[in-house]
């Protein structure tokens, strides 16, 4: 059964558990690989997540010299190969959403792989499970309809559709905020 | 020229094997000092020279493999390209820097098998060997040269006779190394298959362990089963070498890009350097960034920003904040204050 | 129980040669699950997993939770007892010899004869905390009064829970801090929370909230910041720090004039509605708007929501108890369920976030100055009869009520108090009016204190005991719901540490009092002792044994015997434990905060917490990450307060109020009232916030006035650039 990471932006309260729990996935290296933003850091407490989105057509990937970045069946997008970077960080200039970090120590790029020791068992990825807000979700295909019917969600399951939140197809399915729109009151 | 042959591949295989003819025949004076009995060997690397010009050339036929080889070719004679060379390709810092299990399983295996390579490809190709002339000193002949005489029973001896069986005990330890990763580590056990990480370390242990065989029937057994034996050993040696640029093995020849690529990024950044079109903080080469939007381009990846700037022109915090900017409205990417810490270890 | 609609089942990742230890955090309230991963061969924590099954958070965790495992193993854990030959360096890190436990047995049974007898057995106190289990605060307050035979116990909940407390008693006769289970919040109609900033002091309850507002229920922040709950509340009411009284005598007042009262469980379960509509008459939104500042039409609209919604649960937190008047606060938005009757069934009631892990039961088993096992009373000669007898004394030898945690220190200046034992609490850095504590404890005679680390307040101790963190014992702890739950043992303690009920047991040995605490060997037999210390008292945990705790995911109290499951919902007969069986309906006149803003110190201060950091921050300043995400202090100023003192972003700046001075960062942030400015609490030494506040105490509670009073900001002198504090 195929599931994606979905990211209900709005649920974010900035607490960076996600960034926590990332550095505690077993072969993340204590490193953690994701991003959370304040959005308006003089106005408000809004704060959105960024991971990486495990794009179909990932441009890492694709820019990549040696073949380093491989792409699993389930379409998540793995970490450089160790023994295959070479740390030219021609990625890390290619991802249209700058999500590699690059080690100058170890010459070597790490990123989200999606906790693939977890996800290719059926367990949610860390920053997933640990979530308070439910901003990070680990759902079916199923699961995902319901959302896209729920909250009237468009081509990119997102709830307000400004013309292109992303840059292409992605795995990682995003609900942009304003959820509440649209939310029949209960009174 | 370029028309005799049927294909690059052709013409880069068919130079190789005259060339490796000629220094053969140079090296083993005219010849003379083939040792037969290792033809198998030889055969085994006309073979490997097939397959590596295939797999290098249809990697380096990649847009983004391209233009390091080719940008960093004409860059190796820079100054910091010894350095370089010898913290990667000899000392690999790198990996010490990965942690110190991973470096020493490094050192055994890389430098067991080169030093191995070392060993046995002068042999087979005629290019080093002994001889006796006074009782009690060989006198080892490089290239056809006399280059140094040393007691038959000395240390140095010592270590030539056994420079096989030294470093087939320093891969057996690698290999036990990596394999003991591979069974505890749970990201490797994640990404692992038997085909490409665990096959080349059984063969690597196949080829060490058949060797010390040989040795140990020759010392203990009177060269008992010796033929048997050395046929087995030559096949799993043969076999690799095949196996060697398809498979996991490969990083080894190709790892010297990793010096190219870290010429091409240091001269580039000299020359030029990349200001984010939106902090102007420098991040990168002029170069480096103009050849991603190429080669993203050669796969239909256009990454524009309302402003008209390509991403990969902005340094990672703005682009990042761009995102920030696209999914909510707010110029988050034009708000002047530090991002709060990304990184933090666990 | 049953499962509810975000439970979903998944298997744990198992790592080879690991095995999982079912347990629960070890900071706040929430006590989420978790699965600590202990190394088999090492028998050695080494990670986290999350513990999917656990029925409230389902393997959720904020980053305190996901890092909390390192501080087991932490290189700044204490390893032996530390003995300060030189009284002079008190204040300070420096002095400290390793020694061992004998040595610092004798040192302090030594020290507590020499001073009892010179000044009497009420010359030593114990200052206590509840961030451990039930079974050491139990043990604690019996040590405290069998075996040290002193009146002087009370504990940090003094700073926590102890208005929630107070309020509670005097609106329903008893305390349990929620009244319904968490697993009911998101399927209420409208959450009305006052006072607490959720989403980074409980984040892990923030799933249900927003799932309130996903099924189209509303949610109502009381708050004077726009904090991350409130930036998506329906209705934000921002009022003044302190103001609380007044906004919550409006919403009563708006109730009634909206006709959303319920006539007939006014009548049949309530006293004192008379009393009460006539003091809240006053309250008009245009009147209660000059005092909080608030919008009318925000406060008609939230009122208007409350009243409508089919269920409805109040909330609250700090931001309201924190105050001269917490008790008061705490029943005065409590009267908004009594006299809607939203109190008393599924999906309706009220609840405090619980601050530390355990400062529900820890409250309950007799660590306050004035309470025993069960929520007994001191003052109550029948409670005492029968705890002495449960304890083995004479009621006669059962020492009198002492005096409050704020109220200790004062008695240390006064010397009246002159010996301290210390333990699982940090005063020198959380308690208000810092200056004052600090020479407090630098007044003291001796000092003893345990902890994992040195803390800040173990600065000032002669002797240091170290004891073990949370994943080296075992024992309960009753969450924010009121559930009593297990903490399991993971692995061994490091170095020579123990437990601190460990500790208790053998310095009453030497103490001479061996005969009432030798037979207490284990947790397991000082919980045996404590549920029936606790049978028949108002937080009644006889029946809740460990083997129904694993069996049923937790017990909620009361639970009075081996059959009964437990209380999840309170109150659904509609009884009080009021002797009359009503609930209490106060009328509150407003008071002010105890300091107001004048001209000299024209802001209000308010303190609180960031997401990344617990209590004073002994624990989580240690851990990599935490640290990392906020290493300082801060101080939030709206852009137009800063305009008007030509502040920036990042600037340095001095804080001054009558009782000391501190230098803080500044934030620049449109989420706070221009009037207020807001620091969090949990850094120490000269960067600690509590040089500022003021120890206005409630009269109930003795709660201090952490969350207002009035400030000054100073810019650094033209040229000079202030240092930030270090």
């Amino acid at each position: 059964m195929k599931k994606h990471l979905y990211i209900e932006m709005d649920n974010c309260i900035g607490c960076r558990s996600c960034l926590a729990a990332c550095t505690q996935c077993g072969g993340h290296d204590e490193r953690n690989r994701n991003y959370v933003y304040d959005v308006n850091p003089l106005v408000n407490r809004q704060t959105i997540p960024l991971m990486c989105l495990h794009c179909v057509n990932p441009a890492c990937a694709r820019s990549c010299p040696a073949q380093a970045i491989q792409v699993t069946p389930e379409g998540a997008v793995l970490s450089a190969l160790v023994e295959k970077c070479i740390g030219c960080q021609n990625c890390t200039i290619a991802c249209p959403y700058g999500i590699p970090k690059f080690d100058e120590e170890q010459n070597l790029m790490y990123k989200c792989d999606l906790c693939y020791d977890r996800t290719k068992d059926g367990i949610p990825p860390m920053c997933a499970s640990v979530c308070p807000t439910n901003t990070l979700q680990w759902l079916t295909e199923e699961e995902l309809q319901e959302k896209q019917e729920r909250h009237k969600l468009g081509k990119w399951t997102a709830s307000h559709i400004p013309d292109h939140p992303l840059e292409g197809e992605t795995n990682v399915r995003i609900s942009l905020p304003g959820i509440l729109q649209g939310v029949q009151k209960l009174f | 020229m370029n028309r005799a042959f049927a294909s690059r591949w052709a013409r880069n295989v068919f130079l190789t094997v005259c060339g490796l003819l000629v220094m053969i025949y140079i090296g083993s004076r005219f010849f003379t000092h083939i040792d037969l009995a290792l033809y198998g060997y030889m055969v085994g690397t006309v073979v490997f020279i097939g397959g590596f010009f295939y797999r290098f050339m249809a990697w380096g036929d990649r847009p983004p493999t391209r233009i390091i080889l080719k940008k960093g070719m004409r860059l190796l004679f820079r100054r910091s390209t010894p350095k370089t060379a010898a913290d990667q390709l000899v000392v690999y810092r790198f990996i010490w820097n990965r942690g110190w299990y991973r470096w020493l399983q490094h050192i055994l295996l890389g430098w067991g098998c080169i030093l191995s390579a070392f060993v046995t490809f002068p042999l087979v190709f005629g290019w080093m060997y002994f001889t006796m002339s006074d009782n009690g000193y060989y006198t080892v002949v490089g290239f056809g040269i006399d280059l140094v005489r040393v007691k038959a029973d000395g240390i140095l001896a010592f270590l030539f006779y056994n420079a096989l069986n030294i470093t087939a005990f320093m891969v057996i330890g690698g290999v036990c190394m990596a394999l003991y990763r591979r069974v505890r580590n749970m990201q490797a056990r994640a990404e692992q298959s038997f085909a490409y990480d665990f096959l080349p370390l059984y063969l690597l242990l196949f080829i060490s362990i058949t060797g010390l065989i040989l040795t140990f029937n020759n010392i203990f057994l009177d060269g008992f089963a010796h033929p048997v034996m050395s046929m087995i050993h030559q096949w799993s040696v043969i076999i690799t070498l095949i196996y060697l640029p398809f498979g996991k093995l490969a990083h080894i020849p190709f790892r010297p890009m990793s010096v190219l690529a870290r010429n091409y990024r240091e001269h580039y950044a000299e020359k030029a350097p990349k200001a984010c079109r939106v902090c102007g903080t420098h991040f990168v080469s002029e170069e480096q960034s103009q050849d991603v939007v190429d080669v993203l381009k050669q796969s239909s990846l256009e990454f524009v920003t309302e402003e008209g700037y390509h991403l990969a022109e902005l340094c990672l915090p703005c682009r990042r904040k761009y995102r920030m900017s696209r999914f909510t409205g707010v110029p988050t990417h034009q708000i002047r204050v530090k991002e709060s810490n990304q990184n933090a270890k666990g | 129980m049953p499962k509810d609609k975000f439970f979903k089942e998944v298997e744990n990742k198992r790592h080879p040669g690991e095995r999982l230890v079912p347990t629960h955090c070890s900071y706040c309230g929430m006590q989420c699950g978790m699965n600590l991963r202990v190394d088999t061969a090492a028998n050695r924590i080494i990670g986290v997993e999350p513990r999917y099954d656990w029925p409230v958070t389902l393997g959720k965790m904020c980053p305190k939770g996901v890092t909390a495992y390192q501080q087991t193993n932490h290189d700044d854990r204490l390893m032996k007892p530390l003995i300060r030959d030189d009284r002079s360096l008190r204040g300070t890190k420096k002095g400290f010899r390793e020694a061992t436990w004998e040595e610092a047995y004798d040192l302090v049974v030594r020290r507590f004869r020499e001073l009892q007898s010179s000044y009497g057995a009420d010359s030593l106190s114990v200052f206590s905390g509840v961030s451990m289990t039930n079974e050491k605060c139990y043990l604690t307050g019996k040590f405290a009064r069998v075996g040290l035979r002193t009146r002087y116990i009370d504990y940090n909940g003094r700073f926590c829970m102890s208005s929630a407390a107070a309020g509670f008693m005097r609106t329903f006769g008893i305390d349990r801090g929620s009244t319904l289970p968490w697993t009911d919040l998101h399927e209420t109609d409208c959450l009305f929370i006052a006072g607490s900033n959720t989403a980074e002091c409980h984040p892990t309850s923030m799933f249900r909230i927003w799932e309130v507002q996903n099924r189209g229920g509303y949610l109502i922040v009381v708050d004077p910041r726009e904090t991350p709950i409130a930036r998506r509340a329906d209705v934000h009411l921002d009022l003044r720090p302190g103001t609380d009284l007044a906004l919550a005598n409006c919403m009563v007042h708006l109730l009634i004039e909206g006709g959303y009262t319920d006539k007939a469980f006014i009548e049949a379960h309530t006293s004192g509605i008379a009393e009460l509509a006539e003091l809240v008459k006053a309250f008009t939104p245009e009147y209660t708007s000059e005092i909080t500042g608030v919008d009318p039409d925000k406060l008609r609209r939230a009122a208007d929501i409350y009243g409508k919604a089919p269920n409805a649960v109040v909330m609250f937190a700090r931001g309201i108890e924190q105050q001269h008047k917490g008790s008061d606060n705490v029943s005065a938005y409590t009267n908004m369920c009594l006299v809607t009757g939203k109190i008393g069934r599924p999906k309706s009631g009220v609840a405090t976030f619980t601050g530390q892990g355990n400062g529900q039961g820890g409250r309950e088993h007799g660590q306050k100055a004035d309470a025993l096992p069960g929520y007994r009373k001191i003052a109550n000669p029948k409670h005492v009869e029968e705890v002495a007898k449960v304890w083995g004394i004479r009621p006669e030898e059962m020492p009198q009520p002492g005096v409050s945690a704020y109220e200790m220190f004062g008695l240390m200046k006064e010397k009246t108090i002159r010996g301290l034992y210390l333990l699982c609490s940090n005063p020198a850095v959380s308690a208000p009016n810092l200056n004052e504590v600090r020479a407090a404890l630098m007044s003291l005679d001796f000092m003893v204190c345990s902890d994992i680390f040195l803390s800040e307040s173990a600065e000032y101790a002669d002797v240091v005991l170290p004891s073990t963190t949370w994943s080296e014992d075992e024992g309960t702890v009753t969450n924010l719901e009121g559930r009593i739950i297990k903490i399991n043992k993971a692995q061994e303690p490091v170095g020579e540490s123990k437990p601190d009920w460990l500790m208790q047991v053998e310095l009453a040995e030497r103490l001479g009092r061996g005969e009432y605490f030798r037979h207490l060997t284990s947790a397991q037999a000082i919980n045996d002792e404590f549920r029936l210390a606790s049978k028949g008292g108002y937080a009644d945990y006889y029946g809740a044994t460990w083997e129904k705790i694993d069996r049923q995911q937790g017990v909620f109290w009361p639970c009075k015997d081996e059959q009964d499951p437990g209380t999840p919902h309170m109150f659904l007969d509609k009884k009080f434990y009021h002797p009359d069986g009503k609930a209490k309906l106060c009328a509150l006149p407003y008071r002010p905060p105890a300091e107001e803003p004048c001209e000299s110190y024209p802001l209000r201060l308010t303190t609180g917490r960031v997401v990344y950091h617990y209590l004073s921050g002994n624990q989580t300043r240690r851990i990599p990450f935490l640290h990392a995400m906020c290493p300082e202090p801060f101080v939030e100023v709206h852009p137009e307060t800063a305009r008007l003192y030509g502040i920036e972003h990042e600037e340095i700046v001095k804080l001054r109020t009558r009782r000391g001075q501190a230098n803080f960062k500044v934030k620049i942030t449109e989420a706070i009232r221009p009037d207020t400015v807001f620091v969090p609490y949990h850094f120490g030494h000269d960067e600690s916030v509590n040089l500022l506040t003021i120890a206005a105490l409630d009269p109930m509670s003795r709660m201090p006035e952490f969350k207002a009073c009035a400030v000054q900001i100073d810019k650094a002198p033209q040229g000079q650039p202030l240092q930030a504090a270090k």
